[in-house]
């Protein structure tokens, strides 16, 4: 199988590109297994690849084998397609997305690039856990979704349907899709965006069998369900592939219904941008305007073996050049632009400029990381990031990785440390003292793939322990106020601590409360979401974002300790990473300081005397408040016979399971549930031998859950035991000294 | 010129002490402040009992107060006992090893001033990185009887330092942010040689005690004094 190739003069590609109308932006995405990469493999194969042109030199191949052509694509953060539409020419950029649900982290720093989203649903299956997941990220960043339903040969194959029952099955699936933009677009676009099949916003086919169509194509030729029906059956889907290839349904549908770079920048940049939408840069941004200021949003940062690293991001305003001073915002450093790039299909081609509301590839911007706001250093000073990446998944399963020849542990690091500028939501944690080399994500699978992309690059041998599941230490109740006294006894502290409250606790996840925002603000959003109190919400000190914990200030007047406050925030940041109980981070702590005593002589109040004085204050609190261990539950979604429900459930109890609720379809029974991460390792094997292979799930993560108080202790123990920690959980009198 | 040096058996005392000699002053007597509260502001608690061996070795009289350790009453007991002093010895000044804390140098400047006695510090800010490591170049040796910080090792307790194990902790102090001189109270010695002494102090018993992950103490238990074979100062300059 070959992929065309159209050449193009570079100046016609960048007048392209300068014309907003001609451009979209778009992705996939899809549940897994639901015929992503095989939907993406046929635009590929349809639409050709662009090429630039050199004049007077023959171009050396015309085609591009497909499977070269898919080994490049695991790769890309993007893919650039060509794709006439009514005799006019356009750039479709296809955002890379990833497949997996352990990458949702990656979906979310995609979405941010693309206008609209190309949703794919196995017609089978229908609307699953991760289509729902996907669906509200893409509402999350105002990305405008369109349909696939993608496997009809399966209800022709395997599920035997008549023509009408294909019919009602596309309707459900329509319905069901309608449902999830209703529950979760911005009112302002729940109407406007639910799919409708009669204006072609749905495409129906087979991305194996390489044919699609949409409604209104297929009145248009006097396609029914019946000839497609009788396509499978005849043998004749190859002629139906001809006449209604997949990637014009597709394409058309993209060209149609997602929106131009600049009409949809215009309510896209209020929602996702935190600057003043009033300002020039705010003005430039929602114009799309590519004589404005440079902004650039990161998608994706990807290691090319020869160059370097290259990021992958959205031009929203301005027209980035090769030479370029620019500023990134999260890493607060100047780089220049050493070369600018555009993707054709899935290759880089050195470009002089990208202007906005375009796909552009940059080298030169080491310093970036997926997320990370590009902007030209002449508005370094005024310019805004975009908002917070804001993740849904954590890393909660930790693995060792261990080289089998120790020479090779430099090697194997620097490798992680690749994956991890590439996934920021895997992290890499190497113990100073044992050497050991820790990799966190959010799921034994997506550490799985890591480690797998790990050998192919680093062809190195090394060993993977069993995955360890992370905990948290929350408290369940208040604690009375306990005086935490420095080393030297010189200078108290009275700390007290609480649970925070879930809304809080939310706001905090979703980067609506900031530990840099503006203190003001953030006192107002809390008093009005959450119904923190106006005095104590002013008195924050600091947000913990990555475990969510608040340090709150309710002292007045006291004397020196605006002298010590870093060394205050510094000890409740050293606490919370570590608990008292096994030394799991804590999660979801308020700490609120109500009186201190701070030594006059700055000599006796360095960090040294702060921090411990600190910490013993806010353990004992801990300790004191009811503590307890939170453990990651995954939500599960099974769908199986009628016959096996039974045993289906049967599973879930055996590993601390509970069913949420069961929905019956046709013959199909669809189970919700939810089952804690440490008892879900063994759960393919057992749901497969309890139902003969009749059943089909998706696990993701869905919240902290206390563990039940029965396996306390024992659960405490064994972490203690596992970290060489002493037996005895420490008590309140171990941090509040008897003096 | 006659004066009293404030001796609490540590290194800074103990340099102060000898800092006031080369300069040609007349010591006359150690006095050293006995608290009977454990958190004293300004003066070292542990082990002050066995300051007596080394005023002992340095052959120098001593004498001792005993204080309640209350925040301002314990200037009033240092008040009480320079007055005595002063009419005891003849002094016009008092030699002290505040380093840089100005809380201890203006308290006992007040004091001093109160009762008419000239004070010299003559450590206040004084290269607090080098200086552990200019004491022990000049020939003191000490131990660590007390941690009040996190960054020090509990096992350096009742050891002889060693010059590594003064790296060891000057490196730490800069990691975490405490006074490399030991000066915030972060950890408290006892000397047990240097240029003056006469005799060595040895101790022969003591332990560790715990008092939280970041408070230690060590306590002396049984101390002699050794004659010293190899002393490259002889004291045949130091006018009494």
């Amino acid at each position: 199988m070959a992929v065309r190739i159209i050449e193009k003069k570079i100046e016609d590609i960048l007048s392209m590109m300068r014309n907003p109308a001609q451009v979209r932006n778009a992705g996939t995405l899809a549940h897994v297994d639901h015929g992503k990469t095989t939907t993406t493999d046929s635009l590929l194969m349809g639409a050709g690849l662009l090429s630039p042109k050199v004049a007077g030199k023959a171009l050396a191949m015309d085609y591009v084998e497909i499977e070269q052509l898919r080994q490049m694509t695991v790769k890309a953060a993007n893919i650039s397609l060509y794709f006439e539409y009514e005799g006019k020419p356009y750039i479709i950029n296809f955002v890379d997305t990833p497949g997996h649900v352990d990458f949702t982290g990656h979906v979310t720093r995609s979405l941010r690039v693309m206008d609209g989203a190309l949703v794919v649903v196995d017609a089978v299956e229908g609307v699953m856990t991760q289509t729902e997941t996907v669906v509200r990220q893409a509402m999350e960043e105002m990305v405008r979704p369109v349909l696939f339903i993608n496997k009809i040969d399966r209800l022709i194959k395997e599920l035997r349907l008549s023509p009408n029952e294909i019919q009602q099955r596309i309707i459900d699936i329509v319905k069901d899709f309608n449902n999830l933009i209703d529950m979760y677009a911005d009112p302002a676009f729940k109407d406007k965006w639910k799919v409708d099949p009669a204006k072609g916003q749905v495409a129906l086919g087979s991305a194996l069998h390489k044919w699609g169509v949409t409604i209104p194509q297929a009145a248009k030729a006097g396609l029914k369900f019946s000839n497609i029906v009788d396509a499978y059956e005849k043998n004749y889907v190859d002629e139906l592939a001809q006449e209604f290839p997949l990637y014009k349904a597709i394409l058309n549908m993209i060209v149609e219904h997602v929106p131009p770079p600049n009409v949809a920048q215009k309510y896209r940049i209020p929602k996702i941008w935190r600057g003043d939408i009033n300002s020039p840069l705010g003005k430039a941004l929602l114009e799309a305007d590519p004589d404005g200021p440079t902004v650039i949003a990161v998608s994706k940062m990807n290691k090319d073996p020869h160059a370097g690293l290259i990021a992958t991001g959205r031009v929203f305003s301005g027209t980035i050049r090769e030479g370029d001073e620019v500023y990134l915002i999260n890493a607060k450093t100047t780089k220049r632009v050493l070369q600018t790039y555009l993707y054709m299909g899935p290759n880089r081609i050195v470009i002089p400029e990208v202007p906005a509301g375009n796909i552009v590839a940059l080298l030169g911007v080491d310093d970036a990381r997926a997320g990370e706001t590009i902007v030209a250093s002449s508005i370094k000073d005024v310019a805004a990031p975009f908002e917070r990446m804001k993740y849904i998944s954590e890393p909660v399963v930790t693995v060792a990785i261990e080289p089998k020849n120790p020479n090779d542990l430099a090697k194997l690091v620097e490798g992680l440390k690749e994956l991890t500028i590439e996934d920021p939501t895997l992290s890499l944690k190497i113990d100073e003292e044992t050497g050991q080399v820790l990799l966190s994500g959010v799921g034994t699978l997506h550490l799985e793939i890591a480690t797998w992309l790990l050998k192919e690059r680093t062809k190195l041998e090394f060993t993977v322990s069993q995955p360890l599941v992370r905990f948290r230490e929350a408290v369940r109740t208040s604690s009375p106020t306990f005086e935490g006294k420095s080393p030297n006894k010189h200078n108290k502290l009275y700390i007290s601590v609480e649970p925070l409250d879930d809304e809080t606790i939310r706001l905090i996840q979703l980067g609506e409360v900031t530990d840099d925002q503006d203190p003001r603000e953030r006192a107002k959003i809390l008093r009005e979401k959450a119904g923190w109190d106006a005095d104590e919400a002013r008195g924050i000190w600091a947000v913990d974002e990555q475990y969510i914990n608040v340090f709150v200030d309710r002292t007045t007047g006291i004397q020196y300790l605006r002298e010590v406050r870093d060394y205050i925030v510094q000890g409740f940041r050293w606490s919370v990473q570590a608990g008292p109980l096994a030394q799991e981070p804590v999660r979801g702590l308020k700490v609120i300081l109500h009186d201190a005593v701070v030594h006059e002589d700055p000599a006796h109040r360095g960090p040294a005397q702060i921090m411990p004085a600190t910490k013993n204050a806010i353990m004992a609190g801990i300790l004191a408040a009811k503590p307890t261990l939170l453990e990651p539950v995954l939500s599960i979604e099974a769908k199986t016979t009628q016959e096996n429900i039974g045993s289906v459930i049967g599973v879930l109890n055996r590993h601390r399971g509970r069913v949420l609720d069961m929905v019956q379809s046709e013959s199909m029974v669809t189970i919700k549930g939810e089952i804690p991460v440490i008892e879900s390792f063994t759960l393919s094997d057992e749901l497969r031998s309890a139902t003969a292979g009749r059943v089909f799930w998706s696990l993701q993560f869905a919240r902290w859950a206390p563990v039940p108080e029965n396996m306390l202790i024992d659960m405490i123990m064994k972490i203690r035991e596992r970290k060489g920690l002493p037996k005895e959980i420490p008590k309140v009198e171990d941090f509040v000294s008897q003096y | 010129m006659r004066v009293c040096s404030l001796f609490s058996g540590g290194k800074d005392s103990t340099y102060a002490l000898h800092w006031a000699v080369l300069k040609g002053f007349d010591v006359a007597c150690l006095l050293t402040l006995k608290p009977q509260r454990v958190d004293s502001w300004m003066f070292h608690y542990p082990n002050i009992e066995w300051t007596k061996y080394q005023a002992d070795a340095l052959g120098i009289p001593q004498v001792m107060y005993v204080t309640n350790g209350i925040k301002d009453l314990e200037l009033e007991d240092l008040k009480n006992a320079l007055i005595d002093i002063k009419k005891e010895f003849g002094i016009y000044g008092i030699v002290t090893g505040a380093l840089l804390s100005d809380y201890q140098r203006m308290m006992i400047n007040i004091v001093a001033k109160e009762v008419d006695l000239k004070v010299y510090s003559p450590l206040w800010r004084k290269n607090q990185v080098n200086y552990l490591v200019d004491l022990y170049n000049h020939g003191f040796r000490f131990v660590l009887t007390s941690i009040s910080t996190m960054g020090i090792d509990p096992r350096l307790l009742g050891k002889v330092l060693t010059i590594s194990d003064i790296n060891d902790l000057i490196n730490s102090a800069l990691k975490y942010g405490f006074n490399p001189a030991l000066e915030g109270g972060e950890g408290e010695t006892f000397v047990v040689d240097a240029p003056l002494f006469k005799k060595e102090v040895v101790i022969e018993d003591g332990e560790v005690r715990r008092i939280d992950q970041y408070s230690w103490v060590y306590i002396i238990k049984s101390v002699s004094l050794r004659q010293k074979y190899s002393n490259k100062f002889d004291n045949k300059g130091i006018q009494r």
